[in-house]
């Protein structure tokens, strides 16, 4: 667009030609060709642009969105067809051109949809198509099928018919520019069904399902376009000779044509199903696989199959070999790893109301197998007519066992937890499969055993469960609220029915809900159902029967100790269960690695960082061994998380920084330690001085956290501690105040005062404090710290923490004229950082730059700048 | 400039065919953006009229800008298409570059149908909605769209113009 003059000569030749076309262009071809002659003999240049001119009008290319084809079928704006007047072409399909008209005959206004047939498929063969297609479309009448209004011959002898005109989008473009959810998507589909099914009821097979074959219209409702190739099913053996593919394309087309030509028969190969492909017989299935192919487009944004530039038979071929990915997996396809792929597969579950962890949890399962069903390479495995796709699409809405899918007992836990997804919300959801499938499993294994009272006692109690409180009237708070009230509702209701129940069935719902408290951040709660249901496992006679489900309590209880902090008691457990897991023969390898991480968890954050790595290492080792399943999903992040954060400590900064990013590409990464780790990032890139990265960091942090985790989770509450920081950076004390206050709430009222996330919240409240001018104030705040790390402290500065808590101690007495004394902790504590970060770790510049602010006014009066 | 970068977002993801259906039609990418900006309920696109007007520009540069980047990966005789991803359908390579030059001349002499080939062109607009948004009868604007196209045609059907310079 840039540098293109035109000078007066070019400016004047071109007004010329533009006027004298607008005289001659509407001229009949008698007059005009006179005219012409007329300007030749005076401009022979100006006549020949005129002349291009006016042979470009007759076959206009220039139109937005098509810019090329020409042929006798393109008719201009006004011309007469029957009763109808063509006002502007809306658009090329394979079989023709379609055009706005309207009704010119009748004093009612009526805008139609008018086709004509395109010239260059001329053949008896294919009017006979178009006829029957007239035919065929008059025996629809569904709401949601484009209904036939005329249909006859043009005066260039072209077929046409007239249909209702549909205003609409593209059912994939609807849906993507509203961010319809899964769900919503599936109400629509379910529409398509709906209309197809109506067509296979009368025998008729569109045969070119596609988006833009179905438009969907302001108010939602979906319409059918194009019955163009469809025939009725009886007539499909007569067709076979007729549809043999030639070996390319054809049709001298580019690669990349959407519509595609195959002998006699059109097809869009993205859609076509294999015996399309293969030029064999269409059936009620054929459609099914379109649909499949739609279905599989609207949930996960791609499609199952790459086209590519093939011949039909070579693409026939492909299909037969390649098995279609389940749509689960293809929210971030292979070749999407990196982070502009990431992008891309976020920015598709965005368009769906998601993340791509949500999107891929919500098709795997049912939607997987249901699209996968619809997909089958033999017809005769597919759902046999859109009706029966419908039905397992309603039924796994109604949360009941599909067709689809082999009635599994992990299928029907989770089969049951969707029928309450209303009730509880996503997040209840996610929080409670797990638990929920603990107590159909112990179910499960008690009536492989007989044990049928005792069964029937877990399912009685598991509704109880399930169905406690009404949603309607516990709080109002949203979500989080609701499941409390219901977890509290089912303690309370647990309570009262106790004892009616055998010890080890109480033990197993005590666990569960135990682990629900434990991951809504109740700890409290967590805490004492699961030490309830220790002590009923220790009692129940030969409980080394349900030993899985001891130890599983166990670890559990672990969980809530491990928050706070690493006691004896802690760590005798922890390695006494290692020990008898390690050393019973069949010592499940996630127990094991379960463990590991948990006891390098613990040494980590209690300053034993060589204990740590060990322990960490190890159960990385046991990761590869480890079959793909939620729990490898959660440890191995996990594990590199706490392996980052180590070398933190050691102030290996860029390392850390390695291994979180290593963790963040990995797949499926529990949103809970995604949290973490985009906090943990964060304070690496604040602390390495790009505080614009890591305040971005931390804003995805918070964000997620509040989403998954709720406001009161120690997460979150980490999450905030970091933003302080890294606002008291960028200079801004009194955002970061009131940030830091909310952040110190949340630690303090779950942590025990020597957990990390409490350090590290109350270092960032010193550091603040001694800014605001109050070091009596920092001063009792770290002696809290130290006193809380009194036993590491006796081991002498290795900490880095313990070490900055020195420092900052110092630096406050220093404040308060205590100038003797904090100078020389000062310096004590900056050499001790020194000696376990390296010289050059930010940390260690920082109490340096403290120290010699000291130094360089001794006993000075005035206080250097803060820092 | 939103809409320019909300177009370009918007194309760029069909040019790179990451929207299933590779293709890019201009006119659904500009309501696409018109109707997320005024959703977010940014003033300054309350007027349709200017919106349209920068959404039909940035269209221009966006492709424009493509086909520069093709024409640069354009090597060993093969050929890459900017219409393979622009046009519904198969057909003649349109020179984009070329379209883009002679736009640019017609429109030093003739600024309101650049504009109106613009708009019509880049911005999907009917004639009646470029009436509309120019503030023009729709005969006036049928006239001058019919010849201006015309002459942007007979341009690019010159031999000279379909294989521009390297």
């Amino acid at each position: 667009m840039t540098g293109h003059a035109i000078t007066g000569g070019e400016e004047r030749e071109l007004e010329r030609a533009l006027d004298l076309f607008e005289e001659l262009a509407d001229l009949d071809p008698g007059h005009q060709s006179e005219r012409l002659g007329a300007i030749r003999r005076e401009a022979p240049g100006l006549a020949a642009r005129i002349e291009a001119m006016l042979r470009a009008d007759r076959a206009p290319r220039l139109d937005p969105g098509l810019l090329h084809g020409e042929s006798d079928s393109d008719l201009s704006a006004g011309s007469v067809i029957g009763s109808f007047r063509i006002l502007e072409e809306l658009g090329r399909g394979g079989m023709g051109i379609v055009y706005l008209a309207e009704r010119a005959d009748a004093d009612f206004e009526q805008r139609v949809a008018l086709k004509v047939m395109s010239s260059r498929l001329r053949s008896p063969e294919l009017v006979g198509r178009f006829q029957q297609e007239r035919r065929l479309l008059a025996r629809l009448e569904h709401p949601n099928i484009a209904r036939l209004i005329d249909g006859g011959f043009t005066p260039g002898g072209l077929p046409y018919y007239v249909m209702e005109l549909v205003e609409g989008e593209r059912i994939d473009r609807y849906c993507d520019r509203h961010r319809l959810t899964v769900d919503q998507r599936i109400d629509l589909f379910l529409k398509v069904c709906e209309a197809v099914g109506h067509a296979h009821r009368h025998l008729i097979v569109h045969r070119d399902l596609k988006p833009s074959n179905i438009l969907v219209n302001e108010a939602g409702a979906p319409k059918l376009l194009d019955f163009g190739i469809a025939k009725p099913v009886d007539l499909a053996e007569t067709e076979l000779t007729a549809a043999q593919p030639p070996d390319g394309w054809g049709a001298g087309s580019t690669a990349c044509a959407d519509l595609t030509r195959t002998g006699m028969m059109r097809l869009t190969p993205e859609y076509a199903s294999p015996e399309q492909l293969r030029g064999e017989a269409s059936t009620t299935a054929t459609d099914v696989y379109s649909m499949g192919v739609l279905l599989y487009e609207l949930l996960c944004g791609a499609r199952p199959r790459r086209v590519g530039a093939r011949s039909p038979r070579e693409l026939a071929e492909a299909i037969t070999d390649e098995a279609a990915m389940a749509p689960s997996s293809a929210v971030s396809a292979a070749d999407e790893r990196g982070a502009e792929g990431a992008a891309r597969a976020a920015e598709r579950a965005s368009l769906r109301g998601a993340t791509c962890s949500r999107l891929r949890r919500r098709l795997r399962g049912d939607l997987d197998a249901i699209v996968l069903c619809a997909l089958h390479l033999d017809p005769g495995k597919r759902y046999e007519t859109a009706q029966a796709l419908a039905a397992d699409l309603e039924r796994e809405r109604a949360g009941l066992s599909v067709s689809a899918r082999p009635d599994t007992l992990s299928y029907r836990t989770l089969r049951l937890l969707r029928q309450h997804r209303g009730l509880l919300g996503a997040v209840a959801v996610v929080v409670l499969a797990l638990s929920i499938g603990l107590l159909l499993a112990l179910r499960e294994t008690l009536r492989a055993r007989a044990e049928r009272d005792l069964a029937r006692g877990v399912s009685s109690l598991l509704q109880g469960v399930l169905e406690a409180p009404d949603p309607s009237v516990a709080g109002s708070r949203g979500r989080e609220t609701r499941l409390e009230d219901l977890l509290r509702g089912a303690s309370s209701n647990l309570d009262a029915a106790m004892g009616e129940w055998r010890p080890e069935v109480e033990a197993e719902i005590r666990t569960t809900l135990g682990r629900t408290y434990l991951n809504l951040g109740m700890l409290a709660e967590g805490e004492r159902e699961l030490h309830r249901a220790v002590a009923l496992w220790e009692r129940v006679a030969g409980f080394e029967r349900y030993d899985e489900a001891y130890r599983a309590a166990l670890l559990l209880i672990i969980v809530p100790t491990l928050q706070r902090g690493l006691t004896p008691e802690l760590e005798a457990s922890l390695l006494a269960l290692l020990e008898r897991c390690r050393a019973s023969e069949a010592c499940p390898p996630d127990t094991e690695a379960n463990l590991l991480a948990a006891l390098g968890n613990q040494y980590s954050n209690v300053g034993r960082r060589d204990e740590a790595e060990e322990r960490l290492e190890q159960a990385l080792a046991r990761i590869p061994h480890l079959p793909p399943s939620e729990e490898r999903d959660y440890l191995h992040p996990l594990l590199l998380r706490e392996l980052g954060l180590l070398a933190c400590d050691r102030g290996e900064l860029a390392r850390c920084r390695e291994l979180l990013e290593e963790a963040l590409t990995l797949p499926d990464v529990p949103d809970p330690h995604r949290v973490t780790i985009l906090r943990a990032l964060g304070t690496v890139d604040r602390l390495l001085g790009d505080l614009a990265s890591a305040r971005e960091l931390l804003d995805r942090a918070l964000q997620l956290g509040l989403e998954v985790q709720g406001p009161d989770h120690v997460s979150v509450g980490r999450v905030h501690v970091e933003q302080a920081e890294t606002l008291f950076d960028e200079g801004e004390a009194e955002q970061a105040r009131e940030v830091l206050d909310r952040g110190i709430e949340t630690l303090r009222a779950q942590l025990e005062p020597s957990h990390g996330f409490l350090t590290a919240g109350l270092l960032a409240e010193a550091r603040l404090l001694i800014a605001e001018g109050r070091p009596d104030r920092a001063e009792a705040v770290l002696r809290e710290v130290l006193a809380a790390r009194e036993p590491e402290r006796a081991r002498a500065i290795s900490d880095p923490d313990v070490a900055r808590s020195e420092s900052l101690l110092g630096w406050a007495l220093w404040r308060k004229g205590e100038h003797e004394e904090g100078r020389r902790r000062m310096e004590i504590a900056t050499e001790a950082l020194a000696e376990i970060l390296g010289d050059d770790d930010p940390r260690v510049t920082e109490a340096r730059a403290r120290l010699s602010s000291v130094s360089s006014e001794p006993g000075g009066t005035r206080a250097p700048g803060a820092r | 400039m939103q809409v320019y970068d909300e177009l370009r977002h918007l194309a760029g993801s069909f040019l790179r065919r990451e929207r299933p259906d590779h293709k890019l039609q201009p006119t659904a990418l500009v309501h696409e953006v018109f109707m997320k900006l005024s959703r977010s309920g940014n003033p300054d696109w309350r007027s349709r009229k200017h919106f349209f007007a920068i959404a039909a520009r940035a269209m221009r540069q966006i492709l424009v800008d493509h086909a520069r980047g093709l024409r640069a990966q354009k090597r060993c005789g093969q050929t890459v298409t900017l219409d393979e991803a622009l046009v519904a359908g198969a057909g003649r390579d349109l020179d984009l570059l070329a379209l883009d030059a002679a736009l640019e001349k017609l429109a030093a002499a003739f600024p309101e149908r650049g504009r109106i080939v613009e708009l019509h062109f880049f911005g999907g607009l009917s004639v009646a909605e470029c009436a509309e948004v120019l503030g023009l009868g729709e005969r006036t604007v049928y006239r001058q769209l019919r010849s201006a196209k015309a002459w942007l045609q007979s341009v690019l059907d010159e031999p000279t113009a379909s294989s521009p310079p390297k």
